[in-house]
């Protein structure tokens, strides 16, 4: 089976869409079907925290002091 | 799409598909020299008494279920064969089902001496050509629009918008304060240097190809197209958020970039969907032909010149590298690693194999790695998943040739290669072997002109990306006082002049069945086109506005 791809819910995204037409076919097996929707719940599951960091860094970064600075790749002009 | 204006049902599908003995590969194989003439399959097909009437067959879709071949020309996805499970002829390995020329040696009896002239297996009758090659050409064509957009976007706002705040080495550090002269004496060397870079590359390609050492050209294609991904991606990424002046911290930025890069390698190389493949290949080639649009203006025509002639001269004469790569190919039976982009159906996996090799769900064993080179037998997986255009890794210090379908090994690598951007590589037929006498029609990157194998149309990478560098360099023409009117003539211009001279360069193609180079006629027009609107359309169009003229 597939490796893990750590910390690439973009390519479990893209594997769940790529396999979905499997999950109603009777001839597939169980195991197979249950790594799909593992998947797309694994994409989730990570894509969240990715997200909360996310906002959090965008709303927050400037009240960071120099921290803030220091991991902004990008800092927006006039800031 | 023309072809459902001509799609026929698919009456004696069957009963024409088993008409047909499977033609075997192995003593067309052995039988085949480079490029020799005679097709072997009109005369190794049997009359047989239930071969029906021309008039119900046709020759695209017999062997092929109508939705089936729409699918795979468009490049649905994931192809299974399920569906056209039935004789689905062109996709057997080596069995060409219900071949045009097949048709026309006992189908069609007023076709039979034009069918047979050239040695081509494929006769070009306009219902061939629309029922097979125009979605193809069209799926050609959006994808070139696609990287043309995405280049204009990118090569204007990451050049022209805001000021670098960085320091880099770049080639193009100072000239704009040379004089006129200076300048062209500065493109003329580093055109000169790059063409040594390139025909060096190409070398070192043919060498590793000769001696068999082909995983070398996977893995450096490999390396060249992550290093595109994440780094250009980068470079790309970061001016854009800079240009845009969106915050972005360093572990949202790596995030991105690594699912970005990692995703769109395994599209390029492995056993994703063809879309994806698709998609990361326009990508690559935006991101490169931005990159050179870095150079200063001067260089970047120099380059585009020299490099069109070298195209010209390399797949043309019969010591070109290139030619020798092709004809090598040929010989060998063997598909060269490049990086293609396929317009059609990528992966045949023949009608059996269900299992689609895909790297989620090989089930248990050896799953190879995505990348091609299987070499079990199910891989009728085929050709071109990728390939590069031959110039574009010589940018990057690659040389990629185009690559034949392997045709040894029933495994066909996942890869394809169609020598850079001169050359597509008609014999991406897949285990068509009888096709491989058509082989002329390496085109660039036309097409594969897997007609007989009824391989999909490839077009190099090397192509897009100076197709996309001439565009580019329309886009970053600034006046200054106009407001950007003369880039966007200048775009405009070079948009239709290029897309205009790869249509007659496949025309050209058709009507030569060789490999033909890819660049030279679009850039020479593409050239011209910019030259004109700078001197021409510009000002007029500029003066009209002024004067609130309307035409």
């Amino acid at each position: 089976m597939s490796p893990c791809f750590f910390l690439l819910p973009w390519l479990w995204v893209i594997n769940y869409i790529i396999f979905r037409q499997h999950l109603k076919d009777p001839a597939c097996s169980p195991v197979i079907k249950r790594y799909i929707n593992y998947s797309l719940t694994g994409a989730v599951l990570l894509t969240l925290p990715f997200f909360v960091w996310f906002i959090l860094f965008q709303t927050q970064w400037q009240t960071w002091g120099t921290f803030g600075e220091k991991i902004a790749i990008v800092i927006p002009r006039g800031h | 799409m023309a072809s459902s204006l001509f799609r026929a049902a698919p009456l004696m599908a069957d009963t024409f598909t088993q008409a047909q003995p499977p033609v075997a590969p192995g003593t067309e194989q052995s039988a085949m020299p480079a490029q020799s003439a005679p097709p072997a399959h009109p005369t190794s097909m049997p009359q047989t008494p239930g071969t029906p009437p021309p008039a119900l067959v046709d020759p695209f879709f017999s062997g092929r279920g109508p939705t089936g071949q729409e699918a795979d020309l468009l490049g649905e996805g994931l192809v299974t064969h399920e569906a056209h499970d039935d004789g689905a002829g062109a996709f057997d390995d080596g069995r060409l089902d219900a071949r045009p020329e097949d048709l026309g040696a006992d189908g069609d009896d007023d076709d039979d001496d034009d069918d047979d002239d050239d040695d081509d297996d494929l006769a070009m009758t306009p219902r061939v050509a629309a029922q097979f090659y125009l979605p193809q050409i069209y799926g050609l064509f959006a994808s070139l629009f696609a990287t043309f957009f995405l280049v204009i976007w990118w090569a204007p706002t990451i050049f022209l918008s805001v000021p670098f705040n960085y320091t880099g080495v770049v080639l193009s550090t100072g000239t704009n304060t040379l004089s006129t002269g200076s300048q062209l004496l500065v493109a003329v060397a580093s055109a000169a240097i790059l063409l040594v870079i390139i025909l060096v590359n190409t070398v070192i390609l043919l060498a590793l190809f000769y001696y068999g050492y082909i995983r070398v050209i996977y893995g450096w294609l490999i390396v060249a197209t992550g290093l595109i991904l994440s780094f250009i991606g980068g470079i790309v990424f970061y001016r854009l958020l800079e240009t845009y002046n969106l915050p972005v911290d360093w572990v949202t930025f790596c995030f991105l970039l690594f699912n970005f890069s990692v995703v769109g390698l395994l599209a390029v190389f492995g056993k994703l969907t063809l879309r994806m493949q698709q998609v990361y290949l326009v990508i690559v080639s935006a991101l490169v032909a931005t990159n050179l649009s870095g150079l200063p203006s001067w260089t970047a025509w120099a380059v585009l010149i020299v490099v069109s002639i070298y195209d010209l001269f390399a797949v043309l004469c019969p010591q070109g590298p290139l030619n020798l790569l092709i004809n090598l190919s040929q010989t060998r039976q063997q598909s060269i690693p490049a990086l293609l982009y396929s317009a059609g159906m990528a992966r045949l996996a023949s009608s059996n194999d269900d299992s689609v090799p895909i790297l989620a769900f090989t089930a248990g064993t050896s799953d190879d790695s995505g990348d091609e080179q299987p070499e079990d037998a199910d891989t009728q997986v085929g050709q071109a998943l990728l390939s590069s255009g031959h110039l574009e890794s010589v940018l990057l210090g690659e040389a990629m040739p185009s690559a034949a379908s392997d045709l040894d090994s029933a495994a066909v690598p996942a890869i394809d290669s169609t020598t850079g951007n001169p050359i597509l590589d008609a014999e991406t037929g897949p285990k068509d072997v009888s096709d491989e006498q058509d082989d002329g029609d390496d085109d660039d990157g036309e097409d594969g002109d897997e007609p007989p194998g009824r391989g999909p149309v490839q077009l190099g990478l090397g192509d897009y990306i100076f197709y996309s560098l001439l565009v580019a360099r329309g886009a970053l023409t600034s006046d200054g006082s106009d407001g950007g009117a003369s880039a966007a003539i200048a775009v405009i211009s070079c948009v239709l002049s290029t897309l205009v001279g790869l249509g007659l360069t496949l025309s050209l193609l058709a009507l030569f069945r060789k490999p033909l180079p890819a660049l030279p006629i679009s850039i020479g027009l593409g050239i011209l086109a910019y030259v004109f609107s700078a001197f021409l359309s510009t000002p007029m169009v500029v003066e009209m506005t002024r004067q609130v003229v309307f035409v």
